[in-house]
């Protein structure tokens, strides 16, 4: 655990710059290579079909460095704990960036993924900015379109943390007169951030579900794409920031890597921070 | 007494620092999403559906508004989130828990809210506070009672507006019988108001609990038990193994694992040694059962009642006991630190509640240090119980940026020299003289640049398995590229915990014959190729008599026959497909119809110049199994696939250019004393020249074997024409 005096403001921000370089070196596998797996997020995709209503959740677990990185954001005060008050302000803050973080195509065709409900984190018993790992969950929905058929193919583009290596997971339910099987996770295992989105494909086997509650194409198929291209290299205006930056979030988390390399090429000095142990 | 209650509620917020529980207004999707997660208890049924119904409706709403550009599209939103907002009030009003206030003149109508019954020790309390003229607020407060210090609680209620308030306070950490809780109201800009609420949590229930084999034996299992009633809360049984000190703080280091398996077995659970007896909250629960790939998952319902018993005891089944057909599972990548006659008693029942066999307790270690010790190595450090098995074995040398991860099984000592750290074949030699056997992690990703080092290792014949499934994934894509270029390599899987998910979720299957399981009969049939690996289906594949890994000699072109069966779990495998793959191509494959867990393949095929031949399944929500090999060798000839030699020996020379290209930066790195610091690099640069020499060797192998292609041809042809 860390154990610091009280220190002003600026201290604050400088030591909060100073941790972060450092956190963003060591993530920098290049740099640290034995910490791979601890840099990883891992996305676990839990995608659920029924008549109705397509249930996509997903798990990010983040490793012991990721976490440390996301620690730090969580902790406003620097005081090297997260309050549930600070938990709750990164929870609205999350809601608030992860916007259209994932895409939904059947047999192409783009659906609106729609918040179900809030992001929560889950700490894992541990409220301190130490190396331990925590979880992220976050659920959204689309309406069943009409034309989900046996054999309708069904693509989520997963563009959360894309600069951070990966291992990701597809798990698909079909409920009520619905079966499906998964097709391929792309990539399975990243270990190097691939910086674009992660594609996993799913196959419907079955769709025997009543056909009246299922929402017809026009409503809620948001663009179709164009002949011969994969909808998911048309992004929309709100889609384009994402695939090329990452989306927001991961803006944001570049924007304080950088900002806190920038601060330690200025004032790094020797922090201590060990390799093994994170600890100052 | 508001002058009282308004002094009391501000001294307590005062003076015994508690944390003020976060307190927020919220929209109408906000209040039902909360409410449909978490606190659906509080409804029946038949408003749970329509609250689940409203949350999707007024979030769609609110997304409808978020992108509409058109006036009327906007007032078409706005009128639905109204709507969807009118009708959320008319089922909260409904709720028969619901506690309606009156705050006027800074007093609170009634002044003490009487009694919320809990569901158990977390639950929620919802309000309507009428605030006077105004508006409709949705706020929100979450506190956990074990979070307040001293011996009075205040729960601080923030964002009270005028109007209609909406309060759903979500309590954890609520203790047993009744609790006097002080909710203070922040409204009006004044001082807080405070409610007296008394709490009284449910009576709790007792919980027995009896997992037996067929036999009608207790035994360990993996167990899934989750609260419905408070919210899908996961219950940890009372006798859960906790082994999580021994991952060493790496990776999920927890005794909670998850199951990285397609469909509804995917998730947490717990290991449960034997029975357990628990006191629980009463309402609604749900189990699940599971004994690792060969038995028949149990799931249940069952509804608790408050200071009443419900004795459960669920028998799990095998739907398939291939310890009778000769084989037995295997994890071949599990981390884990036994040094304590407990540490390994804990993991063997981790390792029996998922039935796994044989699993090879690797000591990790890169270039820098190791993790996960072991007491020793040998026979003498074997873990025995009954048919289960822990073996220490390795995973090191381990680089990720350059040349791969390794993985070492049936060792005598650790093999460690960072100062030859990148010499694998040393590594791969001193293996094998102690008798073990040596192979590589993550091939089915591939990750950490595998593919560098296979190219390098496998044609010098350093290689006995590679990780093909994993993570859920099973992944050809090297696998396959070697057994074209002629070299023999067996399947294997592990599962990697604690990054992956837990033991034996992803499994090899070696085939001991018909004698006596042991540990050295199992290595010996990982060392023969008899293997499949697996995270659900079973297969059997034969070419006449030959099992994977075998050889079948011909000296001349002659029917084989070819049987294989793919089977899985009746009820979540189908359909299942089988597939017999020849030379990286599917040469046939049979899906059985739904409902029918079983496939077969019974076909001849001629021996043609030889090949590798394997089968492999697909099953229902992307299960998958896949056999190593039966090679078809003609005589004078190799196995391979001739037309692809060119190709993938190209594509190897590629992955012998990389190391070069890594070697020559990390010494233009050292030579400018730039990796001082990075021991991994560094030692690539001092080292680098001992494994260009082992480059060298791979490509010379790769240009001998561009040199048998051409002189096969002749051969080939002659082999090829019809007499």
């Amino acid at each position: 655990m860390f154990h610091r005096p009280a220190h002003s403001d600026a201290e604050t921000v400088c030591r909060t710059i100073v941790l972060s370089a450092a956190a963003a070196l060591l993530i920098d596998s290049r740099l640290i290579a034995h910490t791979v797996l601890m840099d990883c997020v891992q996305h676990r995709v839990a995608l659920a079909v029924d008549p109705v209503n397509i249930d996509v959740d997903v798990e990010l677990i983040f490793g012991e460095w990721q976490s440390l990185l996301q620690r730090r954001q969580m902790d406003r005060n620097g005081d090297d704990t997260v309050t549930s008050e600070e938990q709750a302000a990164y929870e609205r803050y999350l809601a608030g960036t992860l916007i259209e973080p994932l895409s939904l195509l059947i047999d192409g065709r783009r659906l609106d993924l729609i918040p179900l409900y809030e992001p929560s984190v889950d700490l894992g018993g541990s409220n301190r900015t130490s190396l331990s790992g925590h979880q992220v969950r976050l659920s959204y929905f689309a309406r069943t379109p009409s034309w989900l058929a046996a054999g309708s193919r069904i693509t989520l583009s997963d563009r959360l943390w894309t600069r951070q290596p990966a291992l990701s997971f597809l798990n698909v339910t079909g409920r009520d007169g619905f079966r499906l099987a998964v097709e391929s996770t792309d990539p399975v295992l990243s270990p190097w951030a691939t910086g674009g989105p992660r594609l996993m494909q799913a196959r419907c086997t079955l769709a025997g579900g009543p056909v009246a509650p299922r929402v017809a194409a026009a409503a809620v198929a948001s663009r179709a794409p164009a002949a011969g291209l994969e909808p998911h290299l048309l992004p929309t205006s709100s889609h384009r920031g994402a695939e090329t930056g990452g989306g927001r979030p991961v803006g944001a988390v570049l924007l304080v890597i950088i900002m806190a390399a920038l601060g330690a090429v200025v004032i790094l000095r020797p922090t201590g921070l060990s390799r093994h142990g994170g600890q100052h | 007494m508001r002058t009282t209650l308004t002094i009391l509620s501000g001294l307590l917020c005062a003076s015994l620092g508690a944390s003020p529980a976060p307190a927020e207004a919220v929209n109408a999707a906000g209040l039902a999403g909360l409410l449909s997660r978490e606190h659906a208890h509080l409804f029946d049924p038949a408003g749970r559906q329509v609250l689940n119904d409203l949350n999707r409706g007024l979030r769609e709403a609110e997304e409808q508004l978020r992108k509409a550009t058109a006036e009327g599209d906007k007032k078409a939103a706005r009128d639905r989130l109204e709507k969807g907002k009118a009708d959320l009030i008319a089922l909260l009003g409904k709720c028969p828990s619901l506690m309606r206030v009156t705050l006027a003149e800074g007093r609170l109508t009634p002044p003490q809210a009487g009694f919320v019954t809990l569901p158990g020790d977390r639950g929620a309390v919802l309000i309507c506070l009428d605030n006077g003229p105004g508006s409709i607020q949705f706020v929100t407060a979450q506190q956990d009672l074990t979070e307040i210090r001293g011996e009075r609680a205040v729960v601080a209620v923030r964002g009270i507006g005028p109007g209609s308030n909406w309060i759903l306070i979500s309590l954890t950490g609520v203790p047993a019988l009744r609790t006097t809780l002080a909710l203070a109201f922040e409204a009006n800009q004044g001082q807080p108001v405070s409610w007296p609420i008394d709490l009284i949590s449910q009576d709790k229930a007792r919980l027995k609990i009896r997992i037996l084999d067929e036999d009608g034996k207790p035994t360990p299992a993996m167990v899934r038990l989750t609260w419905a009633t408070g919210g899908d809360v996961d219950v940890r049984p009372s006798n859960a193994v906790d082994f999580s000190a021994q991952f060493d703080s790496q990776g999920a280091a927890t005794s909670h694992r998850i199951m990285n398996i397609p469909g509804g077995l995917w998730g947490y659970y717990w290991v449960v040694p034997g029975p357990f007896d628990m006191v629980v909250p009463a309402g609604e629960w749900r189990i699940m059962v599971r004994r690792g790939a060969e038995h028949v998952p149990v799931q249940d319902s069952f509804t608790t009642t408050s200071n009443q018993t419900m004795e459960k005891t669920y028998t799990v089944k095998r739907w398939v006991d291939m310890r009778k057909l000769g084989w037995y599972s295997g994890d071949d990548h599990v981390h884990n630190r036994i040094l304590s006659d407990d540490d390994a008693r804990r993991l063997m029942t981790y390792v029996k509640a998922e039935d796994i066999h044989l699993a090879n307790i690797v000591k990790m270690g890169d270039i820098y240090r190791t993790w996960f010790e072991q007491r020793g190595f040998g026979k003498e450090y074997r873990v025995i119980d009954g048919d289960y098995i822990l073996s220490p074995g390795q995973e090191c040398p381990r680089t990720h940026q350059q040349i791969g991860h390794t993985i070492s099984m049936n060792i005598t000592s650790m093999v460690r020299d960072t100062d030859k750290y990148y010499s694998y074949d040393w590594v791969a030699d001193t293996v094998h003289q102690q008798g073990g056997l040596w192979g590589y992690a993550h091939v089915c990703g591939p990750a950490f640049h595998v593919h560098r080092d296979m190219s390098v290792s496998i044609p010098q014949s350093k290689v006995d398995f590679v990780e093909l499934l994993q993570f859920a994934h099973l992944g050809t894509d090297l696998f396959y590229d070697f057994l074209d270029l002629g070299f023999k390599v067996t399947a294997s899987a592990g599962s990697d915990v604690p990054w992956g998910g837990t033991v034996g979720e992803v499994r090899v299957y070696s085939c001991v014959g018909d004698g006596e399981f042991n540990a050295d009969r199992w290595f010996e049939g990982m060392k023969k190729g008899r293997t499949f690996v697996t995270n659900g289906p079973m297969i059997e594949f034969q070419v006449d008599e030959a099992l994977p890994g075998d050889e079948v000699r011909v000296s001349g072109n002659r029917k084989l026959r070819v049987r294989a069966r793919a089977w899985g779990d009746p009820a979540r495998m189908t359909p299942i497909k089988l597939e017999i793959v020849r030379h990286s191509e599917v040469i046939r494959a049979q899906t059985g119809g739904n409902g029918q867990a079983e496939v077969k393949l019974d076909f001849e095929l001629d021996a043609g110049c030889g090949f590798w031949i394997a089968a492999r399944v697909s099953a229902a929500e992307g299960l998958s199994a896949h056999t190593t090999p039966v090679y078809v060798v003609r005589e004078g000839l190799r196995f391979w696939r001739p037309e692809a030699v060119s190709r993938l020996t190209d594509k190897t020379n590629g992955w012998l250019d990389e190391i070069d290209k890594i070697v020559a930066e990390a010494k233009a790195a050292n030579r400018a004393g730039k990796v001082e610091t990075d021991r991994a690099v560094k030692q690539l640069a001092v080292q680098g020249d001992d494994l260009l020499k082992r480059v060298a060797a791979a490509r010379k192998v790769y240009a001998e074997l561009k040199d048998v292609a051409e002189k096969e041809k002749e051969t080939r042809a002659r082999a090829e024409t019809p007499k």
